[in-house]
């Protein structure tokens, strides 16, 4: 993919879903880019449509209308396994849950995305490795999710999102489980992997964060009720 | 994914449940060891029934009486009482008039009491047999010799021991050229028969054979009803021989022309031919049970594959946001069945195997490990696993992702 345009280019997003008789319209229009390198924080309301918008920029979701780019690609003509397949190479994500897999230790979790991208044993193992190492769990690569702290594993959930190297880091409150000492380690993190050159977009309740962002997006109603960078 | 790991993934997956998945493998365990062991009793009993006949009575003989040799129904038993006696003397004709025949014979029985010195044995069955160039007797000579024409033609009383009759009498030594007594009229023995076993159980050493006119003579009662024995000569196919038997008895016997035959033409083929129609019941029955008992297992297995993927909705959610396509779910679970299933399949194999054998060593019915029944167990226990992990496998790649990450 090439590196010149927008990360991110959606255009009139809209989301419906079917209530029974009633339409919920979780986004109402939603015009939204982002640059390659970029920062940003999206702030808003519970059921605002932060998450409805997140998942259909991760490709994990489709909109009902509107046009939706992901590195100059239309991702509205594309199959399931398509977009599974720009799920495993362009996208990382970051859950409030963590979402590990109880049952897999800290470093085959890491690892899970380089299967489904079909990398060899020994060279899936090195990268989840390196990831651990850059998230600071070295040393944890043997526990499972149910022997680490909170933080632990959403270290262990970022060095996942990180492993396939994606060129667009996705975070869904990733501090909401957290306790705002933990929280706060973990947005460092954050920090440091923007400085690094990756393009993230992140959502959070904490208004101190989103303060200090770069470039702060705030929903409200399945709006984009104002936009920093405008 | 790659093969190998879905189906590491799938036993990672089965190792942190052990006790279901051994719960789920129970009804597919349950039901191969089920067929195993009826295929082994099933081919054992088929074993044992092409056994007897190899060695027991020769594979081209075959036989003309007034009776089926298989199994006939009532009408047709009740019409052969009213044929007329197959007579020694229509036999003697069919000898003199068959070309294709190395050699006919024919044979009587009844039943009496043999003595020799001080030892008596009561129900003897007495065989009376024409004496023939060819062995069409039914048994081999272990030691002394067969009848001579000329002892046949001379109402020489000679005699043959069957093997069992011959230990309960005395030592073949002294035996041979000894004197036996045969409802009262002494006979000189003149060979005593080769062993035969027993079919079922019933013992086929315990006779004499004498010369058949001699036992027309002395033991017959005056029943000259017998029946014949043809082998065909070498060079001549079987149906060839037995279809020259029948259209020279048919004229012997004047049987009109388009009337059905007065008589009954066996051959060891159809006997066979008939305990196998028997042994395809018993094996239908073994399918039958094999399918109820894999339907059983097939459930268990797709109920607890239910389960399993209604709990792993959030893991498959991650694994489709990591990347996942439906298919590599799809894979994952079905992996999982399959395993399952075979797993239990594998076990049921052993268990079937372990009571065929066990069978076999502790009971009188000769029950007999097949491969059969491995290909069988495999290809059943896959197919079990395969048929009900689709659907479960179905249901969970068929999940949105979203849904499936928001799921409690
Ligand atoms: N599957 C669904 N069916 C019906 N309505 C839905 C569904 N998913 C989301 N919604 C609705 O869409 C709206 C937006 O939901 P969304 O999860 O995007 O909100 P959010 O901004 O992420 O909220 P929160 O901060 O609580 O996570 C809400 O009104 C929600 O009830
Ligand atoms: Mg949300």
């Amino acid at each position: 993919m090439t590196a010149s345009g927008p990360v991110i280019d959606a255009r009139g997003l809209r989301k419906v879903y079917r209530m029974g008789e009633v339409d919920v319209e979780a986004l109402a229009g939603v015009d939204f880019r982002m640059e390659q390198g970029e920062f940003t924080c999206m702030m808003g309301a519970s059921g605002s449509g932060k998450s409805t918008l997140l998942n259909i920029i991760g490709c994990l979701d489709r909109p009902t209308s509107g046009l939706y780019e992901l590195l100059g690609r239309r991702i509205d003509s594309m199959d399931d396994s398509e977009l599974a397949a720009i799920r495993n190479r362009f996208v990382g994500f970051v859950f409030q849950t963590f979402n590990l897999l109880a049952r897999a230790s800290a470093v085959e979790n890491v690892e899970l995305p380089l299967v489904y991208a079909r990398v060899p044993g020994r060279e899936r193992r090195e990268r989840a490795m390196e990831g651990l190492e850059r998230v600071g769990l070295a040393d944890r690569a043997g526990h499972r999710p149910n022997q680490m702290s909170g933080g632990e594993r959403q270290r262990v959930a970022i060095a996942r999102a990180l492993v396939t190297r994606p060129a667009l880091l996705l975070a869904d409150e990733p501090t909401g489980n957290l306790d705002s000492r933990t929280g706060g380690m973990i947005l460092d993190l954050f920090r440091e992997l923007h400085e690094e050159g990756n393009t993230i977009l992140l959502v959070t309740h904490d208004s101190g964060v989103a303060s200090s962002a770069k470039r702060l997006v705030r929903i409200r109603d399945g709006r984009i009720e104002s936009d920093s960078a405008r | 994914m790659r093969p190998p790991e879905v189906i590491l993934s799938a036993l990672w997956a089965m190792r942190s449940n052990r006790m279901r998945t051994a719960l789920a493998s129970l009804g597919v365990l349950i039901g191969v060891s089920a067929v195993v062991s009826l295929v082994g009793l099933v081919t054992g009993i088929r074993n044992y029934i092409r056994d007897q006949f190899d060695t027991v009575l020769g594979a081209r003989v075959f036989e003309i009486s007034r009776y089926s040799g298989g199994f006939e129904d009532l009408d047709s038993w009740l019409e052969s009482r009213r044929w007329p006696d197959l007579t020694v003397d229509q036999a003697r004709e069919l000898a003199g008039l068959m070309t294709t025949a190395g050699g006919v014979t024919w044979r009587s029985g009844s039943g009496g009491r043999v003595t020799f010195g001080d030892r008596t044995v009561e129900s003897v069955r007495i065989r009376a047999l024409a004496p023939s160039e060819t062995d069409v007797a039914g048994f081999a000579i272990g030691t002394g010799r067969f009848f001579t024409h000329a002892e046949d033609a001379a109402r020489a009383r000679v005699c043959i021991l069957g093997s069992d009759l011959a230990e309960t009498l005395g030592t073949p030594a002294g035996l041979i050229g000894g004197d036996v007594t045969v409802q009262g009229y002494r006979f000189t023995v003149i060979g005593i028969a080769r062993p035969l076993g027993s079919i079922f159980g019933h013992g086929l050493d315990d006779f004499v054979a004498v010369p058949w006119s001699t036992w027309s003579e002395l033991l017959s009662d005056g029943r000259d009803e017998v029946e014949i024995a043809v082998l065909p000569r070498e060079e001549v196919g079987l149906e060839e021989c037995r279809e020259e038997a029948r259209l020279v008895l048919r004229r012997i016997r004047g049987v009109p022309f388009q009337a059905p035959d007065n008589f009954y033409i066996t051959t060891q083929q159809g006997i066979l031919d008939s305990m196998q129609k028997v042994m395809a019941g018993a094996a239908a029955i073994t399918i039958g049970i094999a399918a109820i008992s894999l339907l059983v297992g097939g459930i268990g297995i797709m109920n607890i594959m239910l389960v399993s993927v209604t709990e792993r909705t959030r893991e498959i959610g991650t694994r489709r946001a990591m990347g996942a396509r439906r298919r590599d779910i799809v894979r994952q679970f079905l992996a999982e069945a399959l395993i399952i299933s075979l797993a239990g399949g594998f076990l049921g194999l052993l268990v079937g195997y372990a009571l065929t054998i066990a069978a076999e060593r502790l009971t009188p019915v000769p029950a007999a490990v097949s491969p059969f029944a491995a290909v069988l167990a495999v290809s059943f226990s896959a197919a079990t696993g395969l048929v009900f992990g689709v659907f479960p496998a179905w249901k969970a790649a068929g999940m949105d992702p979203v849904e499936a990450l928001r799921y409690e």
